[in-house]
Parts: structure tokens; C-alpha cells; sequence
């Protein structure tokens, strides 16, 4: 958690961006992230260095002689104008021919602009950033974290931030463990997959130990793509500084034609893919199409993953309600295949108010396992009333919140013997068949298969209300005998 | 006659200042305006440390902006707001008649309002009103004369709730305890109205061929709207949407369980895009099929299946699969009889209400004319 003095100080730093004429968030993000990466080459340079005291040599040096002012120890203790005149005319198109630090974060930088608008503005960041200590990981994720908080705007491909707290039941209740290899096609800032690591820090810390392990986890676990190059920046730099060392964030349009080379390579996707986005129909890969004939991105998303699963893999995707119960052929014909071919484990219904103030779009979280021979036997629905926070558009934290218990409940259903067997079907939770999914066509609303309890209203028995009339009936002519007198 | 002013007190509220508010109950409670009157009694939703204006018990509160002439009887102090002012009887005035004498005076009083955004009477205007003053006996003899003659209504008000209840409780009673595992499509044959390419806008005239959308469907009951209708040969192309006798209409966008029965005078009309007709089958009574529809349970499950983010819609599947309980014909046939002989009693007492409202007006007009 960033708090206090931090806090302060970054919410300074970002006011400065504002008056500085920086207000689109992003941006902010973007050059903060610059700024860390350039932080980050001086420290890869300093260790090599450290290194090279006892070798002798500096392998794979970043700077070369001659370049040592382009340093983030050198220049951060230069004049606000020489460190401006620096970083911008020096610093950035170094950074630009860089392309390589075996990482794709270096492959980002290639068309890395300077946009800070003056030399107070740069001083004032970068003695911000300096203050921070990078070789602390939790920190530097929190900053970050910090930061991409403040992305508030929906991006125009139908692209939301997934509040986080739904990132981490969806993440708690699959689990991630060392060996799998987790991919988020459409991953924005990368959230997904910085809790899926937090997640397998916190819960396989052995494993860690080992070499191998250690080496699959830097290297090879995480995978993220995007078609929107910010975003990219943006989210390698998160894993970074979540301590991830070469995460795999590519750019890569992921529903067009090119991304057929993944097909059944990981073992867990992660992913809230863009609803109702633009699509360019015609580069759009004919393999999904096949699948799903239709121009809604949620369904070829879902056709995609389904792609990209080894057998066995599986997946949690938030999707729009829309999915649950559309009526087009390419809903319908993607329903089935989740039912019959594979193995559909779950449908957790959010409240719709989850991503507002961006949109109130109602939406589902549905878990699968890629099988390729059915074994769908009873789908288990969650129906979450709310998620701690209030559902009109101020979202204030409330106390009642169902997530905990999502997770509980999912927990237990592996067991022979899990309350969730035995729960009716007017409980918050509850099994259903899988006849009874194909006996409804394959919809998977949750309200096809919930019963209401219907209390009705009390009604007296009728004839104690026509006593109650005949009464006042009586009342009545008394009345206008009475009245009739008072008259004459 | 004599001037308001000259035998009661006024006091015209006033706004307490701002930072005195509070919602904690404490102080004494403000009445701003007749936003807080409800049902006859007030209800406030602030209080007040620094009371400006004060009534006192027996005081009647009258609101004097926007909804002017509206008053409620003061049952304890509270602190008058800008929006309503306190009458208090003199020893001259009986405030029972002064009450009175309020309801009769409040169109009068309406028409001296003045304002741009919303009306407004000052002291002057309540002070100007021309009360006729006989002697205090006569004054409590005319207010009992007319508090008789309004509980009369208001009992009659009470039958009528009460029938409202005996209906419900005889469909109740009529299902109750039966196996719901039937099907509306099984008693019913559903049609969804029109899509919209049918019926364009430019098809709408005046006075044709009335269309029944969810907005006609009032309490139960056809509306028709004269100026929301086609032309004959537009109705003639669209001969699957005409409406027959016994047809149940029902809403589908927007509040569920909006449901009107077909009858004589309906006949012909047009089933409107927003809703869909259900055309009971063989042995199916349509007022039975009707109660059915516009029912608490029937609503509610609409409501939890209907689809759509912003506005709830519900399509011939969701309506068609809707379950309904199993009832005999013959019982279904019993369920009419009852309820029609419920729907005559109430249109009778309804008929009577009528007839007390204009003894009571005819009583009130009277009174302050010196005639009663």
C-alpha cells in the first residue's frame, strides 16, 4: 500500500503533470514509465559493473565510454535545464535505438517520446522517482499500482480496467501454481498477470527456490498481448516492477490472422476481453470465424482462448451477459461447444454496477476447462449480490461483499461431500445439471435455473374483509342518517 | 364577513439559518414546506437548533409555495420553514371551521399566486380572505356538519381499498396450493406485437385504429389514446396484430406484469410494438388468464428473466415458458363469477364516492354562504 509521506508525494508529482499541461493519464503513465526504465538501465550498469570488479570485464555493458552522462545517477544531480536539455535530446533517442536489454520492455522503447513539458516539471519527477527504493519490489509494484489507479477513462476499443478486487477472486480461485503457464490476450496494464504472480509468490514460495522454477517464472510464465502500444509499455513495465524480470507482453492483435502460432500452449487464461470493440472484420482470423461466425469481439475472444489452451488448461473470462443468453447462431454455437465438447466448470454472475462509472454493463465471469471431449457434468452458479462497494456510479465501499464467499464456496466443491451438492436452487449458489442446461438450449443465465421464493403478499381471508365492509357499510348509512338529521 | 386576518394569527415562516440543520433529531423539527406533509400528518425530514418561526399544537400549517393551499394540523411545535405559514384561531374563530374554511378557500388562494418558478402567496393574500364569522356555536355546528360528510367518503374510500384486497384475496385463494408446472404457452397462445419496421412513424395519425402499447395499459385496464392510432388500410395489412375479444395484452418493455383484458369496445385494435398478445387457449378464461398475468408472482418472474441493461424487455420465449399453476375450467369459470360480482359492488361504491364528493361540496359551498 502506498501511503502518507509516498502518497503525498506522488499525488504532488501528478498535480504537476495537470498544471504542467499533462492531463491525459495515461500519458503521465507512460512518461513516469520512461523515466523508471531509464532508473532501471543505470542500475542493470552499476551491478555489471560491481560484477566486472572481480572479473575484470563488464558483460553486455548498456553504456558505452562516453555515454556515462546519459545516466540516471549522473543527470538526476545535474541543473533543471542541463538534465532537461539531457534526457530529452540525449537520453531519449539513446533509449529509442536501445531495442534490445533481452527483454520485449526494451523492444517497447522504440518509439519512446519526451513529453514533459519543462525542466521544474522533469527536476520535480525525477527527484520523486529517486526517492523511491527501486530494489524493493512490493514499493515499486505499489507506486505503479498507485498510478494505474488513476486510469479512469475507458479506451475507445471497449477496453475497461478490471477492478482489482475482481482480479484477485478470479485469480484466488484458479489458483495459478509454478508450473503453469498463464496467458492475458487482451491484458491492458498487465493486472491479470501481476496477481497471478503476486498469487504464486505468496503461495508456492518453495518452489521459488529452485533454479528451474525460478527460471520459468521470470522467463516463461507470463504472456500478455495487446494492440495498443501504451498499454504494452505500460504493462511490462508493471510486471517489472513487480518483479517479474522478462515477462512476454507482444503486441499482437489478437484476434487477426497471425496469432494462430500459440494454439494449445498455455495452461491458464486470465483475461477480460474487450466487449463490443471495433473490429477490422476482414483481417480477422478466419480460424475463429470458423468457430464463431459473427463480429461480436467477446465471442472470438472466447473462441480464441479456447484455441489457446493445452488440453487441460483452463480458464476464467469475464464476459458480458449478452454471452450467457444471445440468440445468434455464433452464441448459441459457442455455448454448446463450451457445454458438450468441453468442460464448463462455472458461471459467476457480477452485479452490474461493477465498472461503473465507465459502463453499466452487466457481466459474468465464466470458468471453463479446455478438455476437447466434454465432460461437463454440473455447472456451478454464484449469483454475487455485491462486491464491497456501492453499485451506482460514486462505487463507496460498503460493508457487504459476497467475494469471499465466492471463493469459500468454489473451494469446497471438489470435495465429495461439499455443501454446495446439497444447496437448492434459491440459494445465493447452487449446482445444475447438465441436462438441464441442454433441456434450456444451452442458455446459462442464471436466472433459467434460479428459483424464487415467492412470498406473497398477506391477504386476509376474504371473508374477514367483506365483515370489514359490511361494518363500515353499516358505518356508513348511521353516518348519513346522522348527517341527514343534523341537516333537517 | 370579515377579514382572515382580523380573527386568526398568521406567522409566516421563515429559514432558520443553514448551519443549524441537522438530521440528528436535534431541536425541534422543521416543517419546509409541504415536501413535508404526508398523507395528512407531517413528517420532517430536518431539525432545527435555532428555530426562526414556531407553531404551536392546533395550529394549522399551510403551505403557501408551489403546492399552495395543501395544510396539515400542527400535533406538537415545530419550526416553520419559508415555505408554509401557521394560522392559529382567535377566540372568535372555531379552528375546526377555520379548517374548513381553508379547503373551500383553497382555490381562491391558489389564484392569488404569484412567481416565476414556482407560485407563491404572501400574508396579504391569506390575510384577505373573506370568512363569513357567525356565531362560535354555528361555526362548530357547520364543522360538524362537514366532518360527518367526510367521513362518509372517507369510509367509503376504505370499501373500496377493501374490494381492491377481497379481489386479490379470491385469486389467491383460487391458486393457492396448486402445482405450478405449467406453462403460459400451454393456455395461452402468445404473439409478440409488430417489430418496428412494420409500423413506421409517419403511420401514426389521429383518430384511426387505436395501438396498444405498454403506456395504454393502465391499473389493469385498456386505455385507448385516439391520437395514438393508424389508419384503416395500415390495421388492414396488419391483420395477426388485430386484437379480439378476450385477448390479454401484455407489456414487454419496461415495467413487467403490465397486463389490459379485451373487451367489446377494444375489439379491432392494434397489439402495439412494446407488447405482445396472449390469446387464451380452449377452457381458458380470459379474465382468469388476465388475474394470472398482472399478478405479484407473475411480475416477478418477468421481471427476473426480462433482458436488456437499461430498459427490462421480454421476448415470446421468456413469456411462452412462464409458469403457471393448473386450474380446473369450471374452477377458473368460479373465479369469474366472484370477481365480476366484486367488480359490480365496486363500481357501485365508486358511484356512491361520487355522490359523496358532491354532497360534501354542495354541504361546503353552503356553509360559507350562510345557507346550511
Amino acid at each position: 500500500m502506498i501511503t502518507g509521506d509516498l502518497k503525498n508525494k506522488i499525488d504532488a508529482v501528478w498535480n504537476s503533470f495537470w498544471s504542467g499541461g499533462i492531463s491525459n493519464p495515461l500519458e503521465v503513465i507512460e512518461q513516469v514509465t520512461y523515466l523508471l526504465f531509464i532508473r532501471r538501465l543505470d542500475e542493470l550498469q552499476t551491478r555489471a559493473e560491481k560484477k566486472a570488479r572481480v572479473t575484470g570485464k563488464i558483460e553486455n555493458p548498456t553504456f558505452l565510454p562516453g555515454q556515462d552522462h546519459l545516466r540516471w545517477s549522473v543527470f538526476k544531480n545535474s541543473a533543471p535545464e542541463v538534465m532537461y536539455r539531457t534526457v530529452g535530446e540525449e537520453v531519449f533517442p539513446f533509449l529509442r535505438q536501445l531495442g534490445g536489454d533481452d527483454s520485449t520492455f526494451g523492444e517497447h522503447m522504440k518509439d519512446a517520446r519526451f513529453t514533459i513539458p519543462t525542466a521544474a516539471l522533469l527536476s520535480k519527477v525525477v527527484d520523486m522517482l529517486d526517492d523511491i527504493p527501486m530494489d524493493n519490489r512490493d514499493t515499486n509494484g505499489d507506486l505503479y499500482e498507485y498510478l494505474l489507479s488513476q486510469i479512469a477513462s475507458a479506451g475507445k476499443n471497449g477496453q475497461f480496467r478490471t477492478p482489482r478486487h475482481i482480479i484477485e477472486m478470479m485469480v484466488a480461485m484458479t489458483a495459478p501454481a509454478p508450473g503453469d503457464e498463464i496467458c492475458d490476450p487482451a491484458c491492458g496494464t498487465a493486472g491479470f498477470l501481476v496477481e497471478a504472480s503476486e498469487y504464486v509468490r505468496e503461495h508456492h514460495a518453495d518452489a521459488l527456490l529452485n533454479a528451474e522454477q525460478r527460471n520459468h517464472f521470470h522467463h516463461s510464465m507470463f504472456h500478455g498481448y495487446d494492440f495498443d502500444s501504451t498499454m504494452l509499455r505500460i504493462g511490462s513495465m508493471n510486471m517489472l516492477l513487480h518483479g517479474i524480470e522478462a515477462p512476454d507482453i507482444r503486441y499482437r492483435d489478437s484476434l487477426s490472422e497471425g496469432a494462430s502460432e500459440d494454439a494449445d500452449k498455455y495452461t491458464l487464461i486470465l483475461a477480460n476481453p474487450p466487449f463490443a470493440g471495433s473490429l477490422d472484420y476482414e483481417s480477422t482470423s478466419k480460424e475463429l470465424q470458423a468457430v464463431a461466425k459473427t463480429k461480436k469481439t467477446e465471442l472470438l475472444f472466447l473462441a480464441l482462448f479456447l484455441k489457446l489452451l493445452k488440453p487441460g488448461g483452463r480458464a476464467a473470462v469475464i464476459v458480458p451477459d449478452g454471452v450467457l443468453f444471445g440468440s445468434t447462431k455464433a452464441h448459441k454455437a459457442l455455448r454448446t461447444i463450451l457445454v458438450e465438447d468441453q468442460k464448463l466448470d462455472a458461471i459467476v454472475k457480477l452485479p452490474s454496477g461493477v465498472f461503473k462509472p465507465y459502463a453499466g454493463v452487466s457481466t459474468a465471469i465464466v470458468f471453463f476447462t479446455k478438455t476437447n471431449s466434454g465432460g461437463t457434468d454440473d455447472v456451478w452458479f454464484y449469483d454475487v449480490q455485491t462486491d464491497g462497494f456501492s453499485l451506482d456510479d460514486k462505487r463507496n465501499p460498503i460493508e457487504a461483499n459476497d467475494l469471499a464467499d465466492v471463493v469459500a464456496r468454489w473451494k469446497t466443491l471438489s470435495g465429495k461431500d461439499s455443501p454446495e451438492r446439497a444447496r437448492a436452487r434459491t440459494d445465493q449458489s447452487f449446482l445444475v445439471p447438465k441436462a438441464d442446461i441442454v433441456a434450456q438450449g444451452y442458455d446459462l443465465s442464471i436466472n433459467r435455473y434460479k428459483e424464487i421464493e415467492y412470498d406473497e403478499v398477506e391477504h386476509r381471508p376474504p371473508l374477514d374483509i367483506i365483515a370489514d365492509i359490511e361494518a363500515l357499510n353499516g358505518e356508513i348509512a348511521a353516518g348519513v342518517a346522522e348527517l341527514k338529521e343534523m341537516l333537517s | 364577513m370579515v377579514e382572515l386576518g382580523s380573527v386568526c394569527t398568521i406567522t409566516m415562516g421563515q429559514a432558520p439559518s443553514g448551519d443549524s440543520y441537522n438530521g440528528s433529531e436535534d431541536g425541534l423539527p422543521l416543517i419546509a414546506g409541504a415536501g413535508d406533509f404526508m398523507n395528512g400528518t407531517i413528517l420532517p425530514k430536518k431539525y432545527t437548533t435555532r428555530p426562526t418561526k414556531v407553531c404551536k399544537p392546533g395550529d394549522i400549517v399551510l403551505s403557501i409555495r408551489a403546492s399552495i393551499g395543501a395544510k396539515v394540523p400542527a400535533d406538537a411545535d415545530y419550526c416553520l420553514g419559508r415555505g408554509v405559514a401557521g394560522l392559529t384561531a382567535g377566540p372568535e374563530l372555531d379552528s375546526s371551521y377555520l379548517w374548513h374554511f381553508l379547503s373551500k378557500a383553497e382555490r381562491e388562494l391558489f389564484s392569488k399566486g404569484k412567481g416565476a418558478t414556482f407560485l407563491q402567496v404572501n400574508r396579504a393574500d391569506i390575510s384577505e380572505l373573506e370568512i363569513p364569522l357567525p356565531p362560535l356555536d354555528e361555526q362548530r355546528r357547520i364543522a360538524a356538519i362537514l366532518d360527518q360528510a367526510d367521513a362518509i367518503r372517507t369510509k367509503r374510500r376504505q370499501t373500496l381499498a377493501h374490494l381492491d384486497d377481497l379481489s386479490r384475496s379470491i385469486f389467491r385463494g383460487a391458486i393457492e396450493g396448486r402445482d405450478w408446472s405449467g406453462r403460459v404457452e400451454g393456455i395461452a397462445e402468445v404473439q409478440i406485437g409488430p417489430f418496428g419496421s412494420l409500423l413506421h412513424k409517419h403511420d401514426y395519425i389521429n383518430d384511426g385504429i387505436p395501438v396498444i402499447n405498454p403506456m395504454h395499459l393502465v391499473d389493469g385496464k385498456i386505455t385507448v389514446d385516439r391520437s395514438f392510432s393508424v389508419s384503416p388500410e395500415k390495421a388492414a395489412g396488419l391483420t395477426a396484430f388485430r386484437l379480439i375479444e378476450g385477448d390479454v395484452v401484455l407489456g414487454r418493455r419496461g415495467e413487467m406484469g403490465r397486463a389490459g383484458l379485451v373487451k367489446r369496445e377494444h375489439v379491432g385494435s392494434l397489439c402495439g410494438t412494446g407488447s405482445m398478445i396472449l390469446r387464451p387457449r380452449e377452457g381458458i378464461v380470459p379474465e382468469y388468464l388476465h388475474a394470472l398475468m398482472a399478478s405479484v408472482r407473475m411480475k416477478d418472474h418477468l421481471k427476473r428473466n426480462s433482458l436488456g441493461a437499461t430498459l427490462p424487455n421480454l421476448n415470446s420465449d421468456i413469456v411462452r415458458n412462464a409458469p403457471v399453476p393448473e386450474l380446473a375450467e369450471d374452477q377458473q369459470k368460479s373465479y369469474r363469477s366472484r370477481n365480476e360480482c366484486i367488480a359490480r359492488m365496486a363500481e357501485a361504491v365508486q358511484r356512491a364516492l361520487a355522490a359523496d364528493d358532491e354532497l360534501f361540496a354542495a354541504l361546503q359551498s353552503r356553509a360559507f354562504r350562510g345557507e346550511l
